[in-house]
């Protein structure tokens, strides 16, 4: 399974489960506990995006194909290892996997450790859910302006070495025809990087994973108050009144500091007014 | 969705000879092998960065400060402090034995200290700029101050750490003999006019952002983590990141010692501290985003730090090809203090290169200590 199989795996079964866990009545089954009306969230839109990112995934990994499949001079090319080599250089992946570092640091950051699925979290639990299909709806769109820009460099490659071809010039080496590449696609992700559409779908993604920690932070608040455990918002108090304590504790050495300062030259002027 | 430019069908086999283009793949498992080889033969002490050796003489919370001990007769001039930022930490001006800039002033007899701002956690969150430049740095210079029975010493302050020492210069002019400057932003808006492709992306990406988003951003984590800016900088190379582990290490296999500096700058890549976070939204949102530093309109301490209020010489360092400092954002000091013993240094090479680049880092240490030594 590839990373996007896997990736539209996860997708269907979130729908899924979303759907049956925001149908009208199923929450009914647990006595004792009135079910308010959830925010539904939006796996329609998850969807589409996910439609998006097939369509530009599909192009790309076809062109992909052909670019590694002609630059090893065929199909019956005899040695696995140049095809496993040459195909890692022209992975559209890897420039997911460039901004996924992105990404990664920002996932990392937004999935703390899971949680026990209590009942009486179920509101948390559903604006969480929110949070995750959004944030899994910003990547995709993230990702798909990525594909694109990929898509966008290889074409350039490929006509350039076409043109070569039709010249009857050729690379000296695989490591001069690397080189072209990285530079074709690096001149393209300088560009797209500054274009407002990156600038956007990549602020999207930071905002959909700084709402999933906190829906994430809200869930936690929420069993720590129920556990008798220290929030993260205490937490914070105390350590706001400690750099604060910090600050007048410095505030008070320096005015030590000058007042011996004056103490001493108030001295030194006392003596010489002696001596005068 | 594809460039209308772009080709509709599969590429046309290309005019490369099968057999070279394989031989090429194979030299490359070779080297792989040669490489995994060297990997297994290396421990982390043949990379050890920062090792020039150092006192602990002040502290506090988690600040420390050191005092390198001479390599080389003293010259007599003021004691100089070098101020790394919160983002990468200090140990770059010490990389290697070799390439390290404290060593080369330290050569050239000079008094250095340098602060260490620790690792801040999330217990830091509420920590301000206010209080690393007008609290710990005013703290350090105090103590330098007295330990050397000198009423101004000399501040070197490098990137976020050149932000610092030139607030605490504008604030404390009278305890300041000289300010040496290194790839330092003074004006967060001038990447707009060099407009260099890859060059300020951080600019971009900080102005595309609401004051809001960094807010939340912070509420959320509590500080900038290290990690996140360090994903930010490796969007600034985008295809450099991709090849890094790949070709560039291959490429630093042909030879222990070059194998050796990359992994050093990996080891100091690495080391990347949390950003705290009250700090972190007065460095993008006051300064990234409103620029209010080139306007003498940002404050600390309850005070406007006025670059006219700078009186001291001044050595300004940029790298000719910084994509994260653009040389533009450093260069626009030069009309806005009150000195006109102003000195410019472009040296070739990147934000790190100036430090551990082979003839950059040379120029920059006997730069550094001619100009100090030429100001008493």
């Amino acid at each position: 399974m590839d990373q996007f199989d896997a990736f539209r795996a996860m997708s269907e079964f979130w729908t899924r489960a979303g759907t049956g866990f925001f149908t009208q009545g199923a929450g009914q089954t647990a006595p004792g506990f009135g079910w308010p009306t959830f925010p539904t969230p939006d796996v329609a839109g998850l969807a589409t995006a996910q439609a998006k990112l097939t369509e530009a995934w599909t192009a790309a990994t076809a062109l992909s194909q052909t670019l590694a499949r002609s630059l090893q001079g065929g199909p019956g090319a005899p040695d696995p290892t140049a095809g496993a080599v040459l195909a890692r250089i022209f992975d559209p992946q890897a420039w997911l996997g460039g901004s996924a570092e992105f990404d990664a640091a920002l996932t990392r950051m937004a999935e703390g450790p899971q949680l026990a699925d209590l009942w009486q979290t179920e509101r948390r639990y559903a604006a969480l859910f929110t949070a995750w299909a959004t944030l899994r709806r910003a990547q995709s769109e993230h990702q798909a302006v990525m594909l694109e820009a990929w898509t966008r460099a290889a074409g350039t490659f490929a006509q350039e070495a076409n043109a070569r071809a039709e010249r009857g010039e050729s690379f000296a080496s695989a490591r001069e025809m690397m080189s072209r590449w990285i530079e074709t696609a690096n001149a393209v992700l300088l560009e797209v990087q500054r274009s407002d559409k990156f600038l956007a779908s990549q602020r999207a993604v930071l905002r959909a994973s700084t709402d999933l920690r906190l829906a994430q932070q809200d869930v936690a608040a929420f069993l720590s108050e129920f556990y008798g455990q220290p929030t993260r918002a205490e937490l914070d108090d105390v350590h706001k009144s400690l750099t604060e304590l910090r600050r007048e504790v410095r505030a008070l050495r320096r005015e030590r500091r000058q007042a011996g300062k004056v103490a001493k030259a108030g001295g030194s002027q006392v003596g010489e007014e002696v001596h005068g | 969705m594809a460039d209308p430019e772009s080709p509709k069908g599969p590429a046309a086999p290309l005019n490369l000879t099968p057999a070279a283009l394989l031989a090429e793949v194979g030299t490359l498992g070779r080297r792989i092998s040669e490489g995994a080889k060297l990997f297994a033969d290396v421990s982390d002490a043949d990379v050890e960065i920062a090792t020039t050796p150092k006192d602990l003489v002040w502290s506090q919370d988690k600040v420390s400060l050191y005092r390198y001990r001479p390599l080389a007769e003293s010259k007599g001039l003021p004691p100089v402090l070098i101020v790394y930022g919160l983002i990468g930490r200090y140990t770059m001006a010490d990389l290697q034995e070799d390439r390290s800039l404290v060593r080369n002033l330290l050569n050239l007899g000079l008094d250095l200290y340098v602060v260490d701002w620790g690792n801040p956690g999330r217990a830091d969150r509420y920590v301000t700029i206010d209080d690393y430049v007008d609290g710990y740095l005013a703290e350090c210079v105090a103590f330098i101050q007295e330990a050397a029975g000198r009423e101004r010493i000399s501040l070197l302050g490098i990137c976020e750490g050149g932000v610092f020492t030139t607030c605490y210069a504008a604030l404390y002019p009278e305890t300041v003999n000289a300010m040496a400057l290194t790839i330092t932003p003074i004006d967060f808006h001038a990447d707009t006019r060099e407009n260099r492709a890859g060059h300020g992306f951080i600019n971009v990406w900080t102005r595309s952002l609401t004051p809001e988003d960094v807010d939340r951003l912070i509420e959320a984590q509590g500080s900038l983590p290290g990690a996140f800016m360090g994903s930010v900088f490796s969007m600034m190379t985008p295809m450099r990141t991709m090849t890094k582990y790949n070709l560039d290490l291959l490429d630093a296999l042909d030879d222990r010692k070059k194998f050796l500096n990359f992994l050093r700058m990996e080891k100091w890549i690495a080391d990347r501290p949390d950003h705290p976070g009250e700090a972190a939204k007065q460095w993008l949102k006051d300064l990234y985003q409103d620029n209010k530093l080139v306007e003498s309109a940002f404050e600390l301490g309850g005070r406007r730090v006025e670059l006219k209020a700078i009186t001291c010489p001044v050595l300004n360092v940029f790298a000719q090809d910084d994509h994260i400092i653009p040389p533009a954002t450093s260069q626009a000091l030069k009309d806005k203090i009150g000195t006109t013993d102003y000195t410019e240094m472009g040296l070739p090479g990147g934000h790190v290169g100036v430090f551990v680049g082979g003839k950059a880092q040379k120029l920059l240490g006997s730069g550094i200590a001619d100009w100090l030594g030429e100001r008493g």
